[in-house]
């Protein structure tokens, strides 16, 4: 694989690879270094590539386990910086983020309050259109274990929504 | 689509049954201007999922990379024709130490090496026997041919003592 | 450092290999000869002629002891043998020895049909360090190399025991 066929079969993902860094670090900065991290790891082991039947999820998958990384040697460092967007979420009521008018927050806040797993299946479904299969790749699970993490996500942002109306009415 | 198709629609996926291009339908719907008021608390949750997907990564970012991923390539390039060039270096160096070697300790004798061991005699016995073979056909020839033979190497001998 | 260390142990390597090759008159010679199937080859290494010293071997009779005192002496023994073209192979060894390094002791001719040389490189005294004879006749190449403390004085001496024996056997 040259350059330019990783420009094209590769990098195109980069956004999906950044949202999902982005999604489980926080941070932009640190979002941005991990989705160049991946990519020079897949560059340099680009050899396996041509065994790979779906490099999209595969560099999902990466980026992932990365985060996952980055996530254990910096626990302390994350959590602190977490606790306060944490503390607002539950300090909130549904009333007063009605309040806000700041609808697409409110959704980022209920997807928050969600298991993680529940969470991050809905992601990768809903936000980035990945397949079943393509779920189970990224987050190595089995099928009955990502659909039964959307069902349950699904199920609790529909009670989530329609609290959040009945608040706002 | 009308409102019934949507409801269906909003029941399989909260249930999880909706395949992609379901949800594909169902985003449309709710990025459309006339939406069932019924439907309207389930309106953010999909504009969400399209705000979402506008994030990304800076233009930049993949300039910046693919100058990256040029600069590790021609780097590893450059370190394996330094590796190459130390390799190389070092069998010239061997091979001129081979060439000039033999040269310094004798001027102009550059010699093929031949494997004599393959023309040795396996025992000592054999060995020996040729060695009599061969010291034979030495006196043999000393004194095949006369008397003078052996007469004129005692004389050289002689001489030689003298000059000592 | 790692670079250095190896070019220097590469340097012994080479220096060692060239300093063990022994590259002596007769090898020179018999290289142009050696692999040619013409010729019978004979060589017997400096550590044969140690076992070969440590024999024990009864002698009683004067040409056997004449040659046991030559062999102790010996350290090496070449010997090429062609039993075709005798003339041109006589013509091309004496062309191609160095005669700066060899003397000459002895030229023989029978009877224009044989021609015999002993050549010699000493080192100044009667011991010589090594004996070199070139035998040229209609059918017969010869070309041997005694190689060691090489006594001029046994080897007259064998050469008498030998002719002895002849004149008894007559």
């Amino acid at each position: 694989m040259n350059t330019q066929e990783f420009q094209i079969q590769v990098l195109p993902v980069k956004d999906k690879l950044f949202r999902l860094a982005f999604r489980m670090t926080g941070s932009a900065l640190e979002a941005e270094d991990l989705v160049q991290e991946v990519f020079l790891k897949v560059w340099n082991g680009r050899m396996e590539l041509e065994s790979v039947q779906n490099i999209e999820a595969w560099c999902m998958r990466i980026a992932k386990n990365l985060a996952i990384d980055r996530l254990r040697s910096k626990h302390w460092q994350t959590r602190t910086d977490a606790e306060p967007v944490l503390e607002i979420a539950h300090e909130a009521s549904p009333y007063t983020l009605a309040e806000q008018h700041d609808t697409l927050a409110h959704i980022r806040q209920i997807m928050n309050q969600l298991p993680e797993k529940h969470r991050q299946v809905m992601e990768l479904r809903d936000i980035e259109g990945l397949s079943y299969e393509e779920i189970c790749e990224v987050l190595g699970m089995t099928m009955p274990q990502v659909k039964t993490n959307l069902f349950r996500a699904r199920q609790a942002v529909r009670e989530a929504l329609l609290k959040l109306t009945a608040f706002k009415n | 689509m009308t409102t019934r198709d949507i409801q269906i629609l909003l029941d399989k996926y909260f249930e999880g049954q909706t395949s992609l291009e379901e949800e594909a339908r169902l985003k449309q719907y709710f990025q459309g201007e006339q939406i069932d008021p019924a439907f309207l608390p389930f309106q953010p949750l999909f504009q969400f999922f399209e705000s979402e997907r506008e994030t990304g990564l800076s233009p930049s970012f993949e300039s910046k990379l693919m100058t990256r991923i040029k600069a590790e390539k021609q780097a590893r390039i450059r370190n394996m024709t330094t590796y190459i060039a130390r390799i190389a270096a070092v069998a010239v160096i061997i091979l001129g130490i081979a060439i000039v070697f033999p040269k310094l300790q004798r001027p102009g004798n550059a010699v093929a090496n031949i494997n004599w061991d393959k023309y040795e005699p396996q025992t000592e016995d054999e060995a020996m026997a040729e060695a009599t073979a061969a010291l034979q056909l030495l006196a043999s020839k000393l004194n095949g041919s006369t008397k003078t033979a052996t007469h004129e190497l005692e004389q050289i001998k002689k001489s030689a003592t003298i000059f000592k | 450092m790692r670079f250095l260390l190896f070019t220097f142990t590469a340097i012994l390597l080479a220096a060692s290999t060239t300093a063990h090759a022994q590259i002596d008159a007769i090898s020179k010679y018999f290289s142009k000869y050696v692999d040619d199937e013409r010729f019978t080859v004979v060589y017997i290494s400096p550590k044969m002629f140690q076992l070969i010293d440590k024999m024990d071997i009864n002698l009683d009779d004067a040409e056997a002891n004449a040659i046991k005192d030559v062999v102790k002496d010996l350290r090496g023994l070449r010997v090429l043998v062609a039993e075709e073209n005798g003339k041109e192979f006589y013509k091309e060894a004496t062309q191609l020895i160095n005669k700066k390094e060899y003397e000459v002791l002895m030229t023989v001719r029978n009877k224009g049909e044989e021609s015999v040389d002993f050549l010699i490189k000493d080192n100044g005294n009667d011991v010589i360090d090594e004996l070199l004879m070139i035998v040229g006749g209609p059918d017969e190449f010869v070309l041997m190399s005694f190689v060691g403390k090489i006594d001029i004085n046994k080897i007259s001496e064998m050469a008498k025991a030998f002719q002895d024996e002849d004149d008894n056997d007559e």
